[in-house]
């Protein structure tokens, strides 16, 4: 018979031990938040940040934990490069944060695949004070509600109005200009040592000049390319007539490629024009002190009201479907007051855009920055002039089509492929992934 | 290579006891197990358990978010008509097949030149080594974008030439080569092995090549390579496999999408992507798992070949 000795016997008890420690790491790991022993709910509000826009959101956490005892809301910032990958990451867990930060591009790829909750399914949220054209931003085909704005912006142009002056050139009228006009601007400012613009290449840009040619960028069902080819092979020509007039040559153009905008040549008043979009002034203003001013997309002809400009959601609020119910009801009260209440409203300022609600707005504005202040006069005045119903939220593989304009307008910028080759490129790209 | 030996002997004494062991060695068989059981367990839980999930996955489009869904061999039919796949493939292979032997010439000629006596030697070594320990590093991934910007280090050197340079990092033909290089520059992990293997080759064989008057030259091709070649293979594996997966420096030099225009999407940052970016998990390990195939056939490959090169000493 087998007799363990002294040594054997503590060699396996010593593995035995292990391995259960190996194991039991499983169990100890739990879940985040869930209801605290003294009653209180506890959520978890993520969202993708800058130092700005950061000091504003636990600001209004503070301000909401105050008022609501007992809800507890814990905030977490993460940059946008990592934002997307880490909240996939969550999800497949099933432990995504209670309240999550949305982009109008990820709306359906989390909605459609059952990860958010339809905002209209609970008590708690008021839409009331909200246009109804404004909810839709957030609503699928069949009407469930993923997402509530948190603010309404517009791609635009920016222009450093300093630079302007440094360089002797005129601001041109926005509300009047053409493209040529902003051709001759930008050839003005080169003409003096500066950049004249950026591109801007992609979706956002896009879209205007589709409007200004009758088209629509996805088709009704969002299958497909809502538009002709030559249409987009005359927008990738207006890139190369830019770069001919003072445009950002292609090294610029690869090398500012996903830095963030208060530390672009633009921030460092290098670039007299720059594309972006409307709320992005603020964190601008935070790094240069210059006098910035947003422009309105140039037309064909002159008129403001051909500029094919849009309201889009600029940044929502969503909250998992994964979460429970008294969660869920505790995340539904935090977004209603992140929507409704002054108080966050005019801590958030315009840093996710203009929120939606008007009359809550208007309450908080007296306390605005001039800079604020600019931002919500240009998108408030920008309404008369709006003649394009703003775009439901972007179809399922959609998430990759300004990763195709990225690669492919660099090529062109570099002069290794022509614009036919691009044209067909950026097509059957997009068709592929929407397909 | 000793300790090569003690192993065959080791087996060899095994096999001739198998068939009679005693009480004693039974229970010291069993300790045997008992003390390997958090590694067996490790293997399980941690290795084998989810390869082989990911196995299964690579046939089953799974969106991450919904449970996966059968689909037979659909994701690696795509793989063969998917262009940016394509690209990946010729980013990844010019990556390993350039830099793998720089690297390894490079790390051989250093420790050879530190073999030779050197004042000061412990300090050389550990600058040469330093930047294998920090080069799969974020920061140093960060200081390469700035030394080879527009304005950086590279082109302040070249400007004293009266070299007008470009920016490295932004330019589709140049991106990879600086890639390439930050790779051969960690090059001190292979150079101490090497040097450990040079210290093992006996001295009287250069003083017997010394006395037939064999020039330096020839006693490095004739005694030291052929010693060394064991080493040189076992470096060779290591850093094939390694380059194979790159992905940090990649990750963090193209911004995490192979900029500039897919030049720098190495086979890894393209898998992430996919799963990651696009909620194609089945995709993406169908990826991984033709990677896993790349890899071990290259390696048996170079075993196959190391008949013919690699000279073992006993």
């Amino acid at each position: 018979m087998y007799t363990p000795t002294r040594r054997t016997l503590m060699a396996t008890g010593g593995a035995a031990a292990l391995g259960g420690a190996l194991t039991a790491c499983n169990g100890g790991l739990g879940g985040f938040g869930g209801g605290g022993d003294d009653g209180t709910t506890t959520i978890l509000y993520g969202w993708w940040g800058s130092p700005e826009k950061d000091e504003a959101l636990f600001a209004a956490i503070d301000a909401f934990n105050a008022a609501n005892p007992d809800i507890v809301v814990e905030g977490e910032s993460t940059p946008w490069e990592g934002y997307w990958d880490k909240l996939a990451t969550m999800s497949a867990g099933g432990d995504a944060p209670d309240v999550i930060h949305m982009s109008e591009r990820y709306i359906l790829e989390y909605g459609e695949r059952d990860a958010l909750l339809d905002l209209h399914s609970g008590d708690g949220l008021d839409l009331s004070s909200l246009d109804e054209t404004v909810v839709a931003l957030g609503e699928s085909g069949d009407s469930a509600l993923y997402a509530v704005p948190a603010g309404l912006n517009t791609f635009v142009l920016a222009a450093n109005i300093g630079l302007f002056e440094e360089a002797g050139v005129e601001v041109p009228d926005d509300t009047t200009w053409t493209w040529d006009d902003y051709y001759a601007a930008s050839q003005a400012i080169a003409d003096a040592g500066f950049v004249g613009s950026n591109y801007g290449s992609g979706i956002e840009s896009l879209r205007p000049w589709l409007h200004q040619h009758g088209e629509t960028m996805y088709t009704e069902d969002g299958t497909a390319a809502g538009f002709d080819e030559a249409t987009l092979s005359s927008y990738l020509e207006h890139l190369l007539t830019l770069r001919e007039h003072g445009g950002q040559t292609a090294d610029q153009v690869s090398e500012g490629a996903g830095m963030p905008i208060e530390s672009s040549p633009f921030a460092n008043g290098q670039v007299g024009m720059t594309w972006m979009y409307s709320n992005q002034l603020g964190e601008i203003a935070a790094v240069d002190d210059s006098d910035m001013k947003l422009m309105r997309v140039p037309s064909q002809t002159g008129q403001a009201s051909e500029a094919g400009m849009y309201y889009k959601g600029s940044e929502f609020y969503s909250i998992s479907a994964h979460s429970d119910e008294d969660q869920q009801a505790a995340a539904m009260r935090f977004v209603d007051f992140m929507v409704n209440d002054p108080e966050a409203l005019e801590l958030a300022g315009m840093i996710m855009g203009v929120p939606p609600n008007t009359d809550a707005v208007e309450q908080a504005s007296s306390d605005l920055g001039e800079m604020d202040q600019h931002v919500l006069d240009f998108v408030t005045d920008l309404a008369d002039d709006l003649t394009v119903e703003s775009p439901g939220p972007s179809p399922i593989g959609s998430g990759n089509i300004q990763g195709i304009f990225d690669r492919e307008t660099l090529e062109l910028l570099y002069d290794r492929i022509t614009v036919e080759e691009a044209t067909s490129n950026i097509f059957s790209s997009i068709n592929s992934e929407l397909g | 290579m000793s300790a090569l030996n003690e192993l065959s002997q080791l087996k060899l004494r095994d096999g001739s006891t198998r068939s009679r062991l005693s009480h004693r060695q039974k229970s010291e068989e069993r300790a045997g197990y008992a003390f390997m059981t958090p590694w067996i367990l490790g293997l399980i839980v941690i290795t084998a358990g989810p390869m082989l999930a990911s196995l299964y996955l690579s046939f089953t489009d799974y969106s991450f978010l919904e449970s996966p869904s059968w689909v037979g061999l659909d994701n690696y039919v795509r793989l063969l008509e998917d262009n940016r796949f394509h690209q990946a493939l010729r980013v990844t292979f010019e990556y390993v097949i350039i830099s793998v032997p720089l690297q390894l010439i490079i790390a051989l000629l250093v420790a050879m030149a530190l073999d030779s006596g050197l004042r000061g030697m412990g300090l050389y070594r550990s600058a040469f080594y330093l930047p294998s320990l920090i080069g799969g590093s974020v920061a140093i991934a960060i200081l390469w974008r700035q030394v080879f910007g527009a304005n950086g280090l590279v082109n302040q050197v070249l400007d004293w030439f009266g070299i007008e340079g470009m920016s490295w990092i932004a330019h589709p033909d140049t991106a990879l080569g600086t890639l390439i290089i930050l790779n051969v520059w960690t090059f001190g992990a292979p150079m101490i092995i090497f040097l450990a293997g040079l210290r093992q080759v006996p001295t009287m064989y250069y003083e017997a090549a010394a006395v037939d008057g064999a020039s330096r030259l020839r006693r490095v091709w004739h005694i030291t390579i052929p010693i060394l070649t064991p080493i040189i293979f076992f470096n060779l594996i290591l850093q094939l496999i390694g380059a194979f997966q790159a992905f940090t420096q990649a990750f963090i030099i193209s911004g995490g999408d192979g900029s500039p225009s897919d030049s720098t999407l190495f086979y890894t940052l393209y898998l992430y992507m996919q799963g990651f970016g696009n909620f194609d998990m089945g995709y993406a390990t169908a990826m991984a798992w033709v990677l896993v195939v790349i890899i071990g056939g290259f390696t048996a490959l170079n075993f196959v070949a190391s008949k013919y090169w690699v000279f073992y000493d006993d």
